[in-house]
């Protein structure tokens, strides 16, 4: 209950005078004065009024609850039934087995060999994450963050295209027709718009990635509106740039809570694209296991393996909080992921 | 083992620009300089909490001070729109190779890496050839730019690219009248050409990373379009043997980073050769190599709806007779 003075934020060695003076908890700070505190500890009057300002705004409540908590049946009550909070990829048995699509508001990861689609994927989702709300989708923006320069922009052409055209005849419905918002929302959902409306950062090196992960922030505090995250791919740099497995592993669960904490904060869906790698097993056999290794395995809420059978692509839920695991058949055609 | 792993540590001293920050507060960039935090790299691999304990600072001022120094390094963003633009005013290399062409969309394209993979024989080195002649080549048969040839296994043919832009001359100018001015045309025009190709020939690991290096320097100098690796596997297969898996990984990770940015900027084409081999340290050479090209999106045939992948079409077009690892 006596929160330690150890515990503020404050730098070491003022940290240390405090103690070395004999103030040890929060309590004792609370209520003096920073002359009082500055004579008594022997520091600076700036250093005293940062450690007292530190001690009021330190998270132990008088009543003993921790600060920020909410009670799951709030949550619940703030989560609107009816409420999509899903993007869809257009695959509709790749969309049921995710439960409507890519979550809002949770870190998606699709890993996959080279070539089984998880570029085309992140690219439809950019498209699907403008899709009117009329049309039962976030009508909000989408930010492509490319490390691998993969992104190739004649292909989200033609997915715009298509998109915007089955967008168009749906309105002509009779059932859309009648509305008056819908009808604009479709005749305003264009190749160009979608275009105008896909943020791209391209990163060179591990360096400008997490310099982009601490400036993210600011950009969303910008754009509110913007409800998709792809990031293309996540672990390319970090496999070749960063060689010292520690650093990698400290750096990679710092980049993994950035993301989750913007995704909640926000409410962004956040899709990751992961590489594979070989593992070699006991009986010698190989096997592909998502790259990174087991740390980076949790930082995804809902892990998808994308792998080829045959001639037919499949995606498999390898994790999620709320889907079973399952797998579905999805095509990757002309007009996008089918 | 452990020689080639300090060279690719000083390698990567030199290849991480040393980029400087710069904050608006003279403080606190005397507060990096001295604790030796003013380049990028080094600063970006701490996080707040290490800025605070390292710097005796507090968690508010090193979160301040990590914030505002990203700022200065993180990328800013374009629309997809403009990435249109700035694509259509590029001009892909076609091949005049007519299927390939109309599956590659128009041509080999600009700024990113393209690979050709094919076992032996195939005709991949003839191709670089043909690839160098439409870059370098003078005026109706090519675009008259430099090119970097950079070849591992001695496949360059100086008399054989001398031959094919001759023959490609006089199909141009097909008129059997003045035979003596033309010949003389056409021997001017192809010393014009092989002076436009600048051939780098290492013979060593270190010396293809040496010339890798360097090559962004020549790249701009002399306008290079064109940069050819006629074949990346066959260094890395006779020095590395199991279990270097990594450093190759970091041959063609430096490869694309770097090298692909400074693509964008000036416009050239990278092509790499490798001869397929079935071993399996060169199938998983090959799989990170795929990883790398992705600058081609094939628009789906009707018939070959399941994939998408360049390298495997690629492939499929290289690879007449054998089995390849990536037919669909």
């Amino acid at each position: 209950m006596h929160q330690a003075v150890i515990s503020l934020p404050l730098a070491g060695g003022l940290r240390t005078r405090l103690c070395a003076a004999g103030i040890s908890t929060v309590l004792e700070l609370r209520g003096r004065t920073p002359h009082f505190l500055a004579a008594a500890a022997g520091i600076s009057l700036e250093e005293a009024q940062e450690a007292l300002q530190a001690a009021s705004q330190s998270s132990l409540t008088s009543k003993g609850h921790v600060a920020g908590a909410v009670s799951a049946s709030d949550l619940l009550a703030a989560q609107q039934p009816g409420f999509l909070s899903h993007i869809i990829t257009f695959c509709a048995a790749l969309d049921g087995i995710l439960g409507g699509g890519v979550a809002c508001g949770q870190v998606t990861e699709f890993c996959g060999v080279p070539g089984v689609g998880k570029t085309q994927i992140g690219m439809q989702l950019a498209v699907d994450a403008q899709i009117p709300t009329e049309f039962y989708g976030m009508g909000g923006g989408a930010v492509y963050i490319d490390t691998e320069g993969s992104f190739m922009v004649d292909r989200v052409v033609d997915i715009a295209a298509a998109t915007a055209r089955h967008i168009q005849q749906l309105a002509s419905n009779p059932a859309f027709r009648q509305r008056p918002l819908a009808v604009a929302q479709a005749q305003s959902f264009t190749t160009e718009s979608i275009l105008q409306n896909i943020h791209y950062f391209r990163v060179h090196s591990v360096t400008e990635q997490i310099a982009l992960v601490n400036v993210l922030p600011e950009y969303f505090s910008q754009n509110p509106n913007v409800c998709l995250l792809v990031v293309d791919s996540i672990t390319f740099h970090y496999r070749q740039d960063v060689t010292d497995l520690a650093a990698r592993a400290r750096q990679l669960t710092r980049v993994a809570q950035d993301f989750m904490a913007l995704a909640e904060r926000h409410n962004l869906a956040v899709v990751f694209t992961n590489q594979v790698t070989t593992r070699i097993l006991e009986n010698e056999q190989a096997k592909l296991v998502p790259a990174l290794g087991e740390s980076w395995g949790q930082a995804a809420s809902t892990r998808v393996i994308l792998n080829w059978q045959g001639n037919q692509r499949f995606a498999y839920i390898h994790k999620s909080p709320s889907m079973p695991p399952a797998a579905a058949p999805y095509k990757v055609g002309p007009k996008g992921i089918r | 083992m452990a020689i080639i792993a300090s060279i690719l540590g000083q390698i990567m001293c030199m290849v991480q620009k040393k980029h400087v920050v710069a904050l608006p507060d003279p403080h606190d960039q005397q507060l990096l300089r001295d604790y030796s935090l003013e380049n990028s790299a080094d600063l970006m691999m701490y996080t707040a909490l290490d800025l605070s304990e390292v710097m005796n600072i507090s968690m508010g001022h090193a979160q301040r001070l990590l914030t505002m120094a990203s700022a200065s390094i993180a990328p800013a963003y374009v629309t997809a729109a403009g990435l249109l633009q700035r694509s259509q005013a590029t001009v892909p290399l076609a091949t005049g190779l007519p299927d390939l062409d109309l599956a590659l969309r128009r041509g080999i394209p600009v700024g990113a890496i393209s690979e050709f993979v094919g076992p032996a024989g195939v005709g991949k080195s003839q191709l670089c050839l043909m690839l160098t002649l439409l870059v370098a080549g003078p005026a109706p048969v090519g675009r008259e730019a430099s090119v970097v040839f950079v070849d591992t296994e001695n496949k360059f043919s100086g008399v054989r690219l001398a031959e094919m832009a001759r023959e490609r001359l006089k199909q141009q100018h097909p008129s059997p009248a003045e035979e003596q001015q033309q010949q003389q045309h056409i021997e001017a025009a192809v010393s014009a050409m092989m002076g436009r190709i600048l051939l780098v020939k290492p013979s060593a690991g270190e010396e293809l990373i040496r010339a890798l290096h360097g090559l962004e320097a020549v790249v701009l100098a002399h306008g290079v379009k064109l940069v050819v690796v006629d074949s990346i596997a066959a260094l890395a297969r006779s020095e590395m043997g199991g279990g270097m898996v990594w450093e190759v990984e970091y041959l063609y990770g430096w490869l694309s980073s770097p090298m692909v940015s400074g693509c964008i900027t000036i416009s050239i084409i990278i092509i790499i050769i490798t001869t397929m081999i079935v071993i399996i340290i060169i199938i998983i050479i090959i799989i990170i190599i795929i990883i790398i090209v992705t600058a081609i999106i094939i628009s789906s045939s009707s018939s070959s709806s399941s994939s998408s992948s360049a390298s495997s079409l690629l492939t499929s077009y290289i690879c007449k007779s054998s089995p390849c690892l990536q037919c669909p």
